[in-house]
């Protein structure tokens, strides 16, 4: 373990490995309860400030603390931010928008299912962060013309992405980690995940729906045809056809790029960097109009929890806490039911990267030692990690996006407005999808 | 300008609609009406030329089997206005596909253009857009001259692109130091804009409206949310494609 011996820690002769462990997670519960506190802190400010100190003080170093953030999600978000904003910048998603709301009549029912359908679908095959910074304008935009209040629909389509995503080897960071470190191919994850996350995605909807509509959130509130006529109009405002080719010829491009990126070596973060300046050279837009659109506090939020997690990380919290799960998991269909709740919990806490990353080491070197088939431990990993990210804002990086979407436009998504919408709707569908694998293996064998 | 020669062309399917208020405009013009069918089958062209000569007897109808050959007859007649239907489509279908319309014009940069909205029935208000960089006298002339005869209202606009100023100057000048620059050349364009108008109407001064934002997107919508029939703009300007796919009504497209 290396630790700054020229640290302010190290000066005072408090650079021990047992006194940095415990400060990490001193470090880590004080930004998460900075985090939560809302009212009294930006998140922003809080997790910078988080991570930060802990390089000031010596938990980590600053090469340390650079190896934390994990670059292809910054690289991948910056890029598909840029793709995104010229988009936006050609009036595609007020076209879209339009359209939607033309086909849901204004709805709120209809709009809420079709748009967590059309999100379900989208991430499991695109990135959840790209199909959420995709989806979430035109749903803000269609909500509050509707007069309807936006952030429990922004709320139901982050937890339907999160929910899509599980399904395949490329809709969530998590099952990327899993795919790669497990030596999974991207059919392994259509026979096992995809059916339980069908039925799964099913009963979250029910769910969320059925709490939206207890709460009267579904109530129409425009309900003269001819006003949602004219709310359709006003939502076409001005575009340009020309740079919309443009955009979606790159963005499709893209996304055909990110199904080849194993074969082609190359990270999700540095193609869409890469078609990302493609596009800017391409559509001739002034770069600094379309910077102007990155959700930059987003993130620098990343960036400090990045940090804070890799002081647990390196001061071997993270390794404590896989080899306390790897000594419980004593045989498989009990592990599922373990590894899949206690991946939950840790996911929907602290981001899932470098959980899914910590745990998917400790289940490789299980594979060596255990007299047991292991491999039903890796999809209760993956359903774990990728549902669990729905427990609070920041257990997945999509919700962070979509709060700082939201809060561009007005709309701020508070830290427990989305606990109490995500929390019964993680308890759910990962009860489902963990009954489901362990049924699988009952009845077909390990 | 004269309007002596004017043509209507039509690609697979005649538009009965567009038919009657192109007639309707080289009427105004005060000259008749020349067809152009193109890739239409025998039987469909036979039934065109009856229910034309109907209406019009002295309509002269051509056909072509193909863009090339309909395109080298408009280069040998030289007509002073091709009108052509220009199909109603939806903007996210528009992203994939270009209308026949927009096909058939591509090149054609030596006659005035009218792509008539396939559901336009009339031609009465009219905007035309002075670009600042391409607009010339002899264009705003063409177009007084078709709209004079042919509308009953019509207004003369020019599009400032503010932001587009404002980032291009903040990046040398101070943020303050520059929205004064543009504050500045925002009056200085619509001078010269106005002055422009005015040597081309000999003297006459014509209102002109002013708007500000991205001129390709701004103008279509304006001309779109406030009543216009027709939109016109010159050959020459920057994002010509733009303009036409942005528009979602009639819009000429003028020698300058």
């Amino acid at each position: 373990m290396e630790h700054n011996t020229h640290s302010i820690l190290g000066l005072l002769g408090l650079n021990s490995h047992e006194f940095i462990y415990w400060l990490s997670i001193v470090l880590f519960i004080g930004t998460y309860a900075m985090i939560v506190l809302e009212k009294v802190f930006h998140r922003v400010p809080a997790a910078l400030l988080g991570g930060f100190l802990a390089i000031f003080i010596g938990v980590i170093t600053p090469k340390q603390a650079w190896e934390s953030i994990d670059h292809n999600t910054i690289f991948l978000l910056i890029g598909m931010m840029i793709i995104v904003s010229i988009l936006i910048e050609s009036g595609f998603f007020s076209i879209l928008s339009a359209l939607a709301l033309k086909i849901t009549k204004g709805n709120p029912f209809k709009i809420i299912l079709t748009f967590t359908m059309l999100t379900a679908v989208l991430s499991a095959f695109l990135d959840n962060v790209t199909t959420v910074l995709f989806m979430v304008p035109i749903l803000i935009s269609i909500t509050a013309k509707l007069k309807l209040k936006p952030v429990p629909y922004v709320i139901a389509t982050v937890l339907a992405s999160n929910i899509g995503g599980t399904a395949t080897l490329i809709g969530d960071p998590p099952n990327i980690i899993i795919g790669s470190l497990g030596g999974f191919t991207f059919m392994d994850f259509i026979v096992n995940l995809a059916p339980i996350v069908l039925i799964t995605h099913i009963i979250g909807t029910i769910v969320f729906i059925g709490m939206m509509k207890m709460q009267g959130l579904l109530e129409p509130q425009v309900k003269d045809p001819k006003e949602i006529e004219r709310i359709v109009e006003e939502q076409r405002i001005e575009f340009d056809i020309v740079l919309m080719r443009k955009g979606l010829i790159v963005f499709g491009i893209t996304i055909i790029l990110f199904f080849l990126h194993h074969i082609l070596h190359l990270e999700a973060g540095t193609i869409a960097l890469f078609m990302a300046s493609v596009l800017l050279l391409w559509s001739k837009e002034d770069p600094e109009k379309i910077f102007e659109r990155v959700e930059w506090t987003t993130l620098m939020f990343f960036l400090g929890l990045f940090i804070v997690i890799g002081g647990l990380e390196h001061s071997g919290v993270f390794e404590d806490v896989a080899h306390f799960v790897a000594g419980i998991l004593t045989d498989p269909m009990s592990g599922i039911l373990i590894l899949g709740s206690l991946s939950a919990i840790i996911s929907g806490i602290v981001d899932n990267i470098p959980f899914t990353m910590a745990m998917s080491y400790v289940l490789i070197d299980l594979a060596k030692t255990a007299s047991f088939n292991v491999e039903p431990l890796w999809w209760a990993l993956a359903l774990g990690a990728c549902l669990g990210g729905n427990l609070t804002i920041i257990g997945a990086s999509a919700n962070v996006v979509a709060a700082g979407l939201a809060e561009r436009e007005g709309y701020p998504i508070k830290f427990f407005d989305f606990v109490k919408q995500g929390t019964p709707v993680t308890i759910v569908t990962v009860i489902v999808a963990l009954g489901l694998l362990y049924l699988k293996y009952l009845i077909f064998g390990l | 300008m004269e309007f002596k020669k004017n043509v209507f062309v039509q690609i697979e399917k005649f538009n009965w609609k567009n038919f009657s208020l192109a007639k309707d405009i080289a009427q105004k013009l005060g000259n008749g009406l020349y067809i152009v069918l193109v890739s239409f089958d025998k039987e469909e062209e036979e039934k065109i030329r009856k229910e034309v000569s109907k209406v019009c007897p002295n309509n002269k109808i051509n056909s072509f089997s193909s863009f090339g050959e309909a395109k080298t007859f408009l280069e040998d007649f030289k007509p002073t206005l091709v009108m052509l239907s220009q199909e109603k489509i939806n903007p996210l279908l528009h992203i994939f596909k270009h209308t026949d319309a927009e096909k058939f014009i591509k090149g054609l940069n030596n006659f005035n253009i009218l792509l008539l909205w396939e559901e336009a029935e009339k031609a009465e208000k009219i905007l035309i857009n002075i670009d600042y960089e391409t607009a010339t006298e002899k264009y705003i002339q063409i177009a007084y001259s078709f709209t004079s005869k042919v509308a009953k209202e019509f207004s003369f606009i020019y599009s400032f692109y503010e932001s587009f100023y404002e980032h291009m100057l903040m990046k040398t000048h101070a943020d303050e130091e520059a929205k004064q620059l543009v504050a500045e050349m925002f009056k200085e364009h619509i001078l010269e804009v106005k002055n422009l108008l005015k040597r081309a109407l000999g003297g006459e001064d014509l209102p002109l409206l002013v708007i500000k934002g991205d001129p390709k997107k701004e103008v279509p919508y304006y001309s779109r949310t406030h009543g216009y029939d027709i939109l016109i703009i010159n050959h020459s300007i920057e994002n010509k494609e733009s303009y036409i796919e942005n528009t979602e009504n009639s819009i000429g497209i003028f020698l300058d």
